[in-house]
């Protein structure tokens, strides 16, 4: 039986959270994608990274499923999160609509900076687009921050003191952004790599 | 139509013996009806042939036969009974079975007979010679090996034929015997099954059968070491169908049952055995992903436990690789395997602790990883 490689991707900026090969399945538009997705994570995706305890989750409903066209899936997986989902060919696809999508490495990395106060502080290299950057402090759930065009720094406001030199699980996805999944230090300013 | 008829009497009424007559046969014929078309016709209880050792002068063995005391019931409803054991007559077998083989097995039928008994003299009364009882008798008869089978398979007579007419077939089989005619003249072994069949005993005929206190059970014989399928209740609510030996009144000793909700327990062996089917999946899975059932296996069939999932994870290998650590610095960390398991609803749950060499047992970060899988499904 043939085998495929599947991408769990955030939906809105197909920042790849997790992959699964097995055999191929009927992905053939959003609905089928989307049932492959429920089997594969049920109501959420948990990542296990926490100081905590509490694992980072995304909802199902955050996710989106694609086939993606891998020579060799375990290229990938040792490190799923340098990558995001591209359209195949030039027509119109959207992430999680059912059409074969490709894996591209965003070139564009992101520095984050955690404070006491709850905030972390995002600076990309300047876009000339805007942006839209999600990020996920454990035990909260997702916040959106759009970056508008020629800014190159975003603040995300998490209800929560936080402590110094503590380190904290964050996981930060961007549109053309390398995805941190990792652990950062407040105060403490860290360059994703 | 006409139905039985039942004799009714008044007061002051002068009563002929074909009142009492009429009497009789009304309940005759309700029994005979009860046990032909309510039983299955055969031997009711005892009548067994039963064989007793001896030795002729010659010092031949042989065997002196009798049949037990006991109660049968034949095609035609009537009840054939003998209140005292019957010896069967060896000169009487030769005079109805020529050259009897030595090896072989003959049938032994008893038959309902009506034997009048003429009335006795009373004081007062003059001496008649009429007949006032009729002794409900038997008679035994034996047949050459084989013509048991036709009269096994017997029908019972219909309620259109009444009573019936007594025939030289309406015999009822109570075992075998087996005669050596050189140089004993005498029986020489029993049997209660021979030649394929085995004696007939009565059955009930009935589409629904009723226990009055929440437990029915089916025995092979009515007391003794013997087999028992039994359906009982239990306080709690449940149901547990058994079939198992039972010594006497003891417990039954189970070796298959099965309960209210469909859990079979046997102790043997399936034959042929359940055909098992086997699906495998495998692949590549990120932490967090739930391990998907091979094609054609649904999740409903894994809840039941009618397929079973054999699950082998193996971590995937990582090389040194720079990593943040907890305290912001960023440096060359060496992985170890944090966790590579699934949960019960078979998510991957895979990581790596990142570990700073020169401070391993403190500065070290977990990070989700990949692992390999195998899923095996098997089942029905």
């Amino acid at each position: 039986m043939p085998v495929a490689v599947y991408a769990l991707s955030y939906k809105d900026t197909g920042s790849v959270l997790a992959l699964c090969s097995l055999e191929k399945q009927a992905v053939v538009d959003q609905a089928s994608a989307n049932a492959l997705r429920d089997r594969l994570v049920g109501d959420e995706l948990a990542i296990s990274m926490s100081t905590r305890g509490q694992p980072i989750t995304i909802a199902a409903e955050d996710l989106v499923l694609d086939e993606v066209e891998v020579a060799d899936p375990r290229a990938l997986a040792g490190d799923p999160y340098a990558y995001q989902l591209a359209p195949v060919s030039d027509g119109p696809s959207r992430f999680g609509d059912g059409t074969p999508k490709q894996l591209v490495q965003p070139g564009n990395n992101v520095t984050l900076r955690l404070d006491a106060d709850g905030t972390l502080t995002a600076t990309t290299a300047n876009d000339p687009q805007r942006i839209n950057l999600y990020a996920i402090l454990e035990g909260h759930s997702a916040i959106q921050v759009t970056l508008q065009v020629q800014s190159d720094v975003a603040s995300f406001r998490f209800d929560e003191r936080l402590t110094p030199n503590q380190a904290y699980a964050i996981l930060f996805v961007g549109e053309r952004l390398r995805t941190f999944v990792g652990l950062l230090g407040v105060e403490q300013g860290a360059e994703a790599s | 139509m006409t139905g039985p008829l039942r004799p009714t009497y008044s007061e002051g009424q002068i009563l002929g013996a074909s009142d009492l007559n009429a009497q009789l046969t009304y309940e005759r014929l309700g029994a005979v009806l009860h046990d032909r078309t309510e039983h299955l016709w055969g031997v009711a209880q005892g009548l067994a042939l039963t064989a007793t050792s001896n030795t002729d002068t010659g010092g031949n063995k042989f065997v002196d036969v009798s049949l037990s005391p006991g109660r049968a019931v034949d095609r035609l409803g009537r009840s054939i009974v003998a209140t005292t054991a019957v010896p069967l007559d060896p000169a009487a077998f030769l005079q109805q079975i020529a050259n009897p083989g030595k090896t072989d097995f003959f049938p032994v039928f008893i038959q309902a007979i009506d034997v009048p008994q003429p009335g006795s003299s009373q004081p007062g009364k003059c001496a008649v010679s009429l007949t006032t009882r009729i002794e409900e008798s038997l008679q035994v008869s034996f047949g050459n090996p084989g013509s048991e089978i036709a009269i096994l398979d017997q029908d019972p007579a219909t309620v259109d034929e009444g009573f019936g007419t007594p025939g030289l077939a309406d015999k009822v089989l109570v075992g075998w015997v087996q005669f050596a005619a050189d140089p004993v003249n005498k029986f020489t072994a029993v049997a209660a099954r021979a030649n394929g069949v085995a004696v007939r005993y009565v059955g009930v005929v009935a589409s629904d059968v009723v226990a009055g206190g929440g437990a029915l059970t089916l025995h092979t014989r009515s007391g003794g070491a013997r087999f028992a399928l039994s359906l009982a209740e239990n306080p709690s609510g449940g149901c547990l169908l058994a079939f198992g030996k039972q010594d006497g009144a003891n417990p039954i000793v189970p070796t298959f049952s099965v309960d209210e909700k469909g859990n079979v327990t046997y102790a043997g062996t399936l034959s042929p055995a359940p055909v098992s089917k086997t699906q495998a999946e495998s692949g590549i899975a990120y932490d967090g992903v739930r391990l998907p059932l091979p094609a054609g296996v649904t999740e409903d069939q894994f809840a039941q436990g009618k397929v079973r999932a054999h699950i082998l994870v193996t971590p995937w290998p990582h090389p040194p690789t720079r990593q943040i650590m907890p305290d912001g610095k960023s440096l060359v960390a060496l992985p170890f395997v944090e966790t590579c398991s699934v949960d019960d609803d078979r998510t991957v749950r895979s990581s790596i602790r990142w570990v700073d060499p020169a401070n391993a047992d403190t500065n070290y970060v977990v990070l989700p990883s990949a692992c390999s899988y195998l899923l095996v499904a098997s089942g029905q």
